[in-house]
């Protein structure tokens, strides 16, 4: 077995330190306890999803953010059962993600950022652009984020939830709050 | 006099029961900020939908046990449990309600009373129709002791056997079920429409859905953040002779804020040839009021409602008078309620000075479907008027609810 010259062996190693210094240090992860919830309308009824499952991975360029529609809940164990089910398919799909340019993301040094940017949301297995609003608040440990979105499960070839005569209106709105770090 | 005042509180007592209703305004904290979801009525209480009869299983009423593995609702919410498949157009429902009531009277300077009296309150056969456009809804049943007023044959004495229709109306729905135009006998559309129907904000304003129901054309809309309904008063045809009769108007509005918060406003204004319960002539009456209900957790709800009342007639000077009722439901375990409840009442009556005050703690057990069991310690003062002391009532009440 042939050894490798010394002075690439040397670079090799200054470039992949250098790497995960830029990773560890620019990495961008939710932190503390996250809430995810999308709010839903029916005549007569407003209905929450919520959960706590959100994971970010960041490669440097994109964020994608990860929802476990599994993990949903709305109150009602039986709406759960079919939301996920039958309406999601979460055995087929479990989990909705969301992608957007690192870049269209200003994080402030401090105080406020408001601003809006399209991702892509993926969804049931199709993907679709849609606009997001977000507030950023620069802290101590690093950011609070709040982000919402308006949501058409049409879009997404989601069929119309219905159970003894209430139907789920199809607009929905997102809602996002957590913690992060990095940058 | 004391004797006089423990006969006039004997028939008073007996308004205090609770009775028909199946209404229950802390659904908000589960995010139904509307009625019309569970019940056919647009504004709550009676026959229940569909969709209302799975939610007594999946909501309501302690659960026994895994839910059914297909993802659906035992066969035990459908009419009469199952055991008789009605039309898919066609909802029934059968209510019994009854029980006991234990009573004890105070008036300073003589012996309390005390009574127990068995209490036959609800037995009604209900029946609706949703078909396309056309809704339709009435209910029939006897009725023992009260229940004059929904008397479908008026000679039939306060006290005795009578047949009852609580109400009966048929309709158009409208703008993808947001909207419900009716007409028939209907349940005024005023305040929280909730089980303590005979509650003094319900009393006050003659909104009682056990008897108060009155002829005449209503407009309710419904949509995911707001409810509404006016109604048009032509007077309750079931008594006699025509003078009683009622006419004016009723409302209210209320806002959902958030998915378990909302606020509203009422109103109702009517006017008569003659008062049958308060023997005046040319009566104006006049009620304004808010309310809220707050689902503060899935375990706990709030709700309060004050009313501003009027009272002039042409044979009694005009008065202003108030009631008021603030309520907290806390469900200890699921189908379990602990129900807390304090009201004011002022009659507006140019005699009335002072507050009525009463207390209510209740629990209430929804155990099996269908099947509630409640008991009520409810606790009243009554001011006599200056220099004399209140007036004591202390009640228990044991009832049992069946409704399939």
């Amino acid at each position: 077995m042939s050894r490798m010259p010394r002075p690439i062996v040397f670079g090799l190693m200054l470039m992949l330190s250098a790497g995960l210094a830029h990773a560890q240090k620019g990495a961008f992860q939710v932190t503390g306890d996250p809430d995810v919830a999308f709010k839903g309308k029916a005549v007569g009824m407003k209905l929450v999803g919520r959960t706590n499952d959100l994971t970010c991975k960041d490669d440097g360029q994109r964020l994608v953010f990860e929802v476990n529609l599994d993990s949903l809940k709305t109150g009602i164990e039986l709406r759960d059962k079919h939301m996920t089910e039958k309406y999601l398919e979460t055995d087929k799909y479990p989990k909705a993600t969301l992608t957007l340019d690192k870049s269209q993301l200003v994080l402030p040094a401090s105080g406020n950022q408001k601003g809006s940017l399209k991702a892509k949301l993926r969804l049931r297995g199709t993907s679709k652009d849609v606009p997001v609003s977000y507030e950023i608040r620069a802290t101590k440990a690093g950011y609070t984020i709040k982000a919402t979105m308006p949501v058409n499960y049409k879009d997404f070839g989601i069929d119309v939830p219905s159970y003894m005569g209430v139907t789920v209106k199809p607009d929905l709105d997102v809602e996002v709050a957590f913690q992060a770090k990095g940058a | 006099m004391t004797r006089a005042l423990v006969l006039l509180l004997v028939p008073l007592l007996g308004i205090l029961l609770p009775g028909t209703a199946q209404a229950f305004p802390w659904m908000i904290k589960h995010g139904y900020v509307g009625c019309q979801v569970c019940h056919v009525d647009p504004s709550g209480a009676g026959i229940l939908t569909k969709y209302g009869r799975a939610q007594s299983e999946l909501l309501l009423r302690s659960r026994w046990g895994p839910p059914p593995e297909d993802g659906s609702v035992s066969k035990s919410t459908q009419f009469l449990l199952g055991a008789f498949q009605l039309p898919e157009a066609i909802e029934g429902q059968v209510a019994v309600r009854g029980g006991v009531m234990l009573n004890r009277t105070a008036i300073p300077g003589s012996r309390a009373t005390d009574q127990v009296i068995p209490l036959q309150m609800v037995t009604d056969a209900r029946v609706a129709v949703i078909h396309d456009w056309l809704r339709a809804s009435a209910s029939i049943g006897i009725a023992i002791r009260r229940g004059q007023a929904a008397a479908l044959f008026p000679r039939q004495a306060e006290d005795g056997f009578k047949v009852v229709s609580r109400e009966f109306w048929a309709g158009a729905s409208l703008m993808d079920d947001q909207m419900l135009v009716r007409v028939g006998r209907i349940n005024l559309p005023f305040g929280i429409r909730g089980p303590e129907h005979n509650a003094w904000v319900r009393t006050s304003t003659r909104t009682d859905i056990n008897e108060d129901q009155q002829y005449g054309v209503a407009v309710a809309y419904t949509n995911e953040g707001l409810r509404a309904e006016v109604m048009g008063i032509a007077g309750n045809f079931q008594i006699s002779p025509a003078d009683y009769h009622q006419r004016g108007a009723a409302g209210f509005v209320e806002f959902a804020f958030a998915p378990q918060v909302a606020g509203g406003v009422s109103f109702l204004a009517t006017f008569a040839g003659a008062d049958n319960e308060l023997r005046t002539r040319n009566p104006v009456r006049q009620a304004y009021g808010v309310f809220g209900r707050w689902g503060v957790t899935t375990d706990l709800a709030l709700q309060a409602e004050a009313n501003v009342l009027h009272y002039g007639a042409e044979d009694r000077d005009g008065a202003f008078g108030a009631s008021a009722l603030a309520q907290a439901d806390l469900e200890v375990v699921r189908g379990l309620h602990l129900i807390a409840t304090g009201e004011l009442l002022r009659d507006p009556s140019p005699e009335q000075h002072a507050f009525q005050r009463g207390a209510w703690l209740g629990l209430s057990w929804f155990a099996f479907q269908g099947v509630e069991f409640r008991v009520d310690g409810i606790v009243r003062q009554i001011p006599r008027g200056e220099g004399q002391a209140d007036i004591s009532n202390l009640i228990v009440l044991c009832q049992v609810n069946l409704f399939f």
